[in-house]
């Protein structure tokens, strides 16, 4: 069976709370992997004066003021890189885009749901990005550019990958999916979640892309795609807008009208 | 080789703990009317058992049956035919929104919810006219 | 003999993901127009069920509808506990049982089911 409860080492402790409860309190997993401790919430609290804009502003005010080993991944702090994507009040979402003002009440933070967690609000992404791989993000043509210069593409054919080249691989959507949760890190054969299904249909909609049948096919088993069940948490929770169960379900309808 | 097996010692910590999911994750509309899915068709998988059942003893054991229509009209076995045709509605609606999706329709997150709640809607109707007038 | 067995459980239920999906979709249209048909076939549902069956499966048509309508459903719920299993039993070894044991059941539900009716059909009250 597959495991619905946290494994022993997962289950999350009390932690203690770091400093006066002025303003908006914040409860945070941590996790430190030079303890052998499980995992905990801690509690800070922030000032509305203080703690900025959005959540990884906080998250930064509480890491320089607070507590400096907060540990959180995050690069570019306006929604372009998918660094700090994190499970705020229930929901994936990026923690810069994130605005404190949405959220009434306390804001508890967690990493990315069902993954291995390597420090506090990092997770271990390795698995999503060999998933990624699997499926060769790149360009495979059988033809050489015309006088080595780039591809060509008509804009209508450009416009098919409208809503796909905008993913910034955050795996908000991959880790909300309880398929994912149940599938996706297998040993072998694993469901590879909708991030990377996402991409998959970005190249099998690129017209320059000459091995969409192989590709298709690569995707036709019971793992790999079919373990969608339309669920939609992914779209309900893309930070980007995005639509990856759409993307699904036309890769689903590509692959009963694939020929080879 | 020594230097790289140390690294992996450091980079492998093996007491690595998995994130919360289930425990932490936010039930949305989106979710919960998947899984209510699931389960309900689990039901009429069960129920299938219980039309065979009837069908056997119409065909060939009237004592039995006698047994059994004395159930279905009591109220334990009122209750169970509830929730047997709330299953059935159910499944059937939001069958039928799959089957849009599946065409390539209506996955605007908005059209997602909106239909979410059109087929809750119904379901309850649909059963409280069958059952209650 | 096991040849012929493991063929006829498997019969329906290919391995690759895109078969499985389709025969659901397929299933579940068929399952939606028969009930439709019979909805209609009937004047009073569903108190009057228990009562009007037994006149109802009388026909020839009503018999074939009946049964293919009772094949469908059963093929339909299979496919989707199949599904199940896939999505939360992680052995391989215990899939493979859980997943037979399950299509027998459903053949006998089937062979049950179909015996019955037919039993019905040729009673002459």
């Amino acid at each position: 069976m597959v495991q619905f409860h946290l494994p022993k080492n997962s289950k999350i402790d009390k932690g203690k709370t770091h400093n006066k409860p002025v303003g908006k309190r914040f409860n945070i997993y941590r996790f430190n992997p030079e303890k052998k401790e499980n995992p905990k919430m801690d509690t800070f609290y922030l000032d509305d004066s203080k703690s900025g804009q959005m959540v990884l502003d906080a998250l930064i005010a509480i890491k320089d003021d607070i507590d400096p080993s907060l540990t959180f991944r995050k690069s570019c702090r306006e929604g372009i890189c998918g660094s700090c994507s994190m499970n705020i009040n229930g929901v994936n979402t990026l923690a810069c885009t994130k605005s404190l003002k949405d959220i009434s009440g306390d804001i508890n933070i967690y990493p990315l749901p069902h993954m291995p967690v390597i420090k506090d609000l990092v997770p271990d992404l390795k698995n999503a990005y060999k998933q990624y791989n699997s499926i060769t993000p790149w360009l495979k043509s059988n033809s050489k550019p015309r006088n080595n210069s780039e591809r060509i593409q008509s804009q209508k054919d450009r416009s098919k990958l409208d809503g796909l080249i905008e993913c910034i691989m955050c795996f908000c959507c991959s880790t909300s999916c309880p398929s994912y949760w149940w599938n996706g890190q297998k040993k072998k054969n694993d469901y590879l979640g909708p991030a990377t299904l996402l991409s998959a249909y970005r190249w099998v909609m690129d017209s320059r892309d000459d091995s969409t049948s192989d590709r298709l096919k690569q995707l036709n088993n019971s793992m790999s795609l079919f373990r969608c069940h339309t669920i939609m948490n992914c779209t309900n929770s893309c930070p980007k807008g995005l639509n990856p169960a759409k993307a699904i379900a036309e890769i689903k309808k590509k692959v009963a009208f694939n020929k080879n | 080789m020594g230097f790289n097996s140390k690294k992996n010692q450091i980079m492998k910590n093996k007491n690595r703990p998995l994130s919360p999911h289930l425990q932490i994750y936010k039930p949305q509309i989106t979710s919960i009317l998947s899984i209510s899915h699931r389960f309900t068709g689990v039901i009429l998988y069960l129920s299938t058992f219980l039309v065979s059942l009837w069908l056997f003893c119409t065909a060939f054991n009237s004592n039995l049956k006698i047994i059994l229509n004395n159930f279905l009209f009591s109220h334990l076995g009122q209750v169970v035919l509830f929730f047997i045709s709330l299953s059935f509605t159910y499944h059937l609606l939001n069958g039928l929104r799959h089957i849009i999706w599946d065409f390539g329709y209506g996955f605007n997150i908005k059209n997602v919810y909106l239909t979410g709640f059109v087929i809750i809607f119904l379901t309850l109707t649909i059963n409280i006219y069958i059952w209650f007038f | 003999m096991f040849n012929f067995l493991r063929k006829f459980f498997s019969f329906g239920f290919s391995k690759d993901g895109l078969s499985h999906w389709i025969w659901q979709r397929i299933s579940a249209l068929l399952m939606i127009l028969i009930f439709v048909v019979i909805v209609f076939s009937f004047q009073k549902l569903p108190i009057a069920f228990t009562k009007d069956f037994n006149s109802w499966i009388k026909t020839p048509i009503n018999l074939i509808l009946f049964i293919i309508f009772f094949l469908v459903v059963v093929h339909h719920s299979t496919l989707g506990m199949l599904n199940i299993f896939e999505d939360y039993v992680q052995s391989k070894k215990r899939k493979k049982i859980i997943s037979t044991l399950l299509k027998m059941i459903s053949f006998l539900l089937i062979f049950i089911s179909v015996i019955s009716a037919w039993n019905i059909y040729s009673k002459i009250v």
